[in-house]
């Protein structure tokens, strides 16, 4: 069993913020880190679940390529969860969702809203972000907040998106996410 | 990308700085000059001492006075980024944050109105790779701060060689300590680095303290 990290960062210097968090995470379980422009659909046969890593506020150069994402994804058949800008590509791409304008820094309460396989309850999360996703055909969404839709899980596939930073206080959600 | 940097003189902030100018050009360091002990965002013992790092390394240092009051901090923090924004055309600011959320909550708010990008390189790092981290890069600093049982005054102007990392590790395990001392338990300052032209000598120094808190007062220092 085997993890793909993908970074979405346009700069480098973020990746110790947003890539090497997750790596620290997965620690011993085998994963390679790789960005998104290295990754074609033959390579990701290698891994049996991808975790698409967020980036900066300031970073929207992914947005760009949400075709590439498009075509690299589509037919990818293990699990996939994406973290903020990751939620953003694959809710745009699998749900056909347009993005919100949303700015959210700091911690926000998370409300569980659909029993899953990630988290429970009622807890508290980091969010970094300018955009929310929209609800959209193909996802159920399983947690919100007062502002917006934190968590969605797409109705056949184990693919989910966060829109909250689970490196931050929720590690486990990870650790979670690598036992589906 | 021109960035400038959040600036201390601690490990944190120089590590910071060393990672980010690995791709970027370090246009200027900011420092926050605290007249409070015990500041809420901002690292305090031998800030004064910071010009003499920006000196050995030849990057412009922007200086900025704050009272040290809770919400007066942040608005000096403001003036200060927007002052390296206009003065040094900075495209982003680089900070030493770890892992409190308060710290780089408020800082990223700051930057995204001022359309700045925000780098924390060290997010989420375990205390003990970044100890190992200083060792490796030849980053040498000393602890101008203690504020915990049972550290007592010995460990003042102690260098945060792998000795001294040892003993902070075993703290760790018998104290609960923040072996880097994220939660306010030591504070430190960078004396030799790969980036310095020149190490620093310290000349003069008092220590003060009683109770499992003190500080190193440098009195005298030069570039070597």
């Amino acid at each position: 069993m085997r993890t793909l990290l993908i970074s979405t960062c346009q700069e480098a210097l973020s990746e110790r913020e947003f890539v090497r968090p997750i790596s620290k995470i997965l620690d011993k379980d085998e994963h390679d880190i790789l960005h998104f422009e290295e990754c074609n659909k033959k390579l990701l046969l290698n891994y049996d679940k991808i975790i698409i890593c967020g980036t900066s506020l300031q970073d929207s150069f992914y947005l760009e390529y949400l075709p590439f994402f498009d075509d690299l994804l589509k037919e990818y058949t293990g699990s996939i969860i994406g973290i903020c800008s990751g939620m953003q590509i694959l809710t745009s791409i699998f749900g056909v969702s347009g993005l919100i304008d949303n700015l959210e820094i700091g911690t926000v309460e998370i409300n569980t809203i659909e029993p899953n396989k990630l988290f429970e309850g009622v807890f508290q999360a980091y969010n970094l972000h300018n955009y929310s996703v929209r609800d959209c055909d193909n996802f159920t969404i399983v947690a919100n907040s007062k502002n917006s839709i934190q968590a969605v899980k797409h109705v056949t596939k184990e693919i989910y998106g966060i829109s909250f930073h689970p490196e931050v206080r929720n590690e486990e959600i990870i650790s979670n996410f690598l036992k589906i | 990308m021109k960035l400038g940097v959040l600036f201390s003189g601690g490990k944190d902030s120089y590590l910071a700085l060393q990672y980010a100018s690995e791709d970027h050009e370090i246009s200027c360091l900011l420092t926050l000059e605290s007249k409070k002990e015990d500041s809420w965002m901002f690292h305090t013992p031998a800030i004064e001492w910071t010009r003499l790092q920006a000196e050995s390394m030849k990057i412009e240092h922007l200086v900025q006075d704050t009272s040290g009051l809770k919400e007066e901090e942040l608005s000096d923090l403001r003036a200060i980024i927007e002052s390296a924004k206009s003065e040094y055309s900075i495209k982003g600011i680089v900070t030493g944050a770890l892992a409190s959320v308060y710290q780089s909550t408020r800082i990223q708010v700051i930057c995204n109105d001022l359309g700045l990008w925000c780098f924390n390189p060290l997010w989420q790092m375990p205390q003990n790779v970044l100890l190992q981290e200083l060792l490796s890069n030849n980053i040498e600093a000393i602890i101008t701060g203690v504020a915990a049982e049972p550290f007592d005054a010995s460990w003042l102007g102690r260098s945060i060689n792998s000795a001294c990392i040892e003993d902070l590790m075993k703290l760790e395990k018998s104290h609960k300590i923040n072996p880097a001392g994220e939660g306010g338990e030591i504070e430190s300052f960078v004396v030799e680095a790969p980036l310095f032209t020149k190490k620093i000598r310290i000349t003069a120094s008092e220590k003060h303290y009683s109770n499992f808190s003190g500080r190193l007062e440098i009195q005298e220092a030069q570039l070597q």
